[in-house]
């Protein structure tokens, strides 16, 4: 399954739950906040999305993977609001008989959720400024 | 004396968003817009020209004004045409105009002034004048001239920097143009369909909510697919991205830009996705 949190997300929570007995790997893929962006030093960041849609968007792709993987179990969490360097943004756990299937179905789902999920993440710089990734190269080139 | 009116039809475009020469479209009837445009022109002027680029090959039945430099936009169309036949003032079109009518060019006709180096209108969607659907009087030769020489290619920065008449469209929709296919299907579904009223719920997400100040609002358009309501929501919102960087929900479900919109639908408009 997947969801949207405001709260930190616990690895170990999802760790536990992807843990079956029928499966021979479990792969945890954490995707954390850093400290630069394209050369630039980055102070803290925003995550904002759209949870109607990103919800439902993001259980297909949790669904889509598990069947596609023959997974034993999938699970996807997204943080949303403000973020301090280090935290997880998002963490995916997934486990299946063989590693080959799961370390493909982690890639796969974080892969999936970066392009097909509307959320936005604004970083904030040590000069006061801010910027939303992704949305520099597309403003109007030809203003009037 | 005032100076006789001939018209010249802008053919000249590279239709880079649309793929394909827009001129060659039909959108509605059986014209194509290069066609029509000439039409709409000839029933307004003494004499019609179609204004092509310097190295288009095509032999067309319209006699042509053919640019004399590349790759300098509709400027270089008209700086032809004021060389071909000084002292005429030309009645200035894009072809791209499928809701360009007779009515609204008799009107311009009308109104025009050639004590002024344009006759115009301004835009239903940001109130400043449109350059092509507009007079240009023989006086505004000189200023064309030194424009180009300076690298100007904007024709709504040239048009500005004349002495204007400017006009409110008779028919608010009139100028409305298609620059890419989605602009097309809604302007073939609104011909075909006529424009109703509805209210739509419009929701903006990350830098488009901070260019609107607000995270919805409620309003009422004529438009009929979602890239209609983009195009009048842009300029009036001073939006800061372009279709082509957006993707939209109807109703929380992703949909194409083409999709027709219904009375209280949502429209949630995306920027570029960045999870992860």
């Amino acid at each position: 399954m997947f969801r949207l949190t405001t709260d930190p997300i616990d690895p170990a929570a999802l760790r536990e739950a992807a843990g079956n007995p029928h499966a021979g790997a479990v792969s945890i893929f954490e995707g954390t906040v850093r400290n630069h962006h394209q050369g630039r030093k980055v102070l803290r960041l925003e995550y904002e999305a759209h949870a109607p849609v990103a919800e439902k968007e993001g259980q297909r792709i949790v669904r889509n993977a598990i069947e596609r993987f023959g997974l034993d179990h999938a699970e996807a969490v997204h943080r949303t609001g403000p973020l301090e360097i280090g935290e997880s943004a998002v963490i995916v756990a997934v486990s299946s008989p063989h590693r080959s299937e799961s370390f493909e179905a982690c890639r796969f789902i974080i892969d999936e959720i970066k392009h097909r999920l509307p959320i936005w993440k604004k970083e904030f710089y040590p000069d006061g400024s801010s910027d939303w990734v992704g949305c520099e190269g597309c403003r109007q080139g030809h203003q009037h | 004396m005032t100076p006789p009116l001939h018209g010249l039809l802008l053919a000249g475009g590279k239709s880079r968003r649309m793929g394909s020469d827009k001129a060659e479209l039909v959108v509605e009837g059986d014209l194509s817009l290069r066609d029509r445009g000439l039409q709409l022109l000839d029933a307004v002027t003494t004499e019609t020209r179609l204004s092509i680029a310097q190295d288009d090959q095509r032999s067309y039945q319209s006699s042509t004004i053919r640019d004399l430099r590349p790759d300098a936009g509709p400027l270089a169309g008209l700086e032809a045409a004021f060389q071909q036949a000084p002292g005429v003032a030309w009645l200035v079109t894009a072809c791209d105009l499928p809701f360009l009518t007779d009515s609204v060019l008799q009107f311009l006709r009308e109104a025009r002034d050639p004590d002024r180096a344009a006759t115009c209108f301004t835009s239903r969607f940001d109130g400043k004048p449109e350059p092509l659907c507009t007079i240009y009087e023989p006086s505004a030769a000189t200023a064309l001239t030194q424009a180009l020489a300076g690298k100007m290619r904007c024709a709504r920065k040239f048009l500005y920097s004349l002495h204007r008449r400017d006009l409110d469209l008779p028919d608010k929709s009139a100028l409305d143009n298609c620059n890419r296919p989605e602009d097309l299907e809604e302007a073939r579904l609104t011909l075909r369909n006529g424009r109703t009223t509805k209210t739509i719920m419009v929701e903006y997400c990350g830098i488009l909510r901070e260019d609107t100040g607000a995270a919805t609002e409620e309003l009422e358009t004529t438009a009929v697919t979602a890239a209609g309501l983009w195009e009048e929501l842009r300029m009036a919102r001073n939006l800061s991205l372009e279709l082509e960087a957006v993707r939209i929900a109807i109703n929380d479900e992703f949909r194409p830009w083409s999709h027709p919109l219904a009375h209280r639908d949502k429209l949630t408009f995306f920027p570029p996705f960045a999870g992860g």
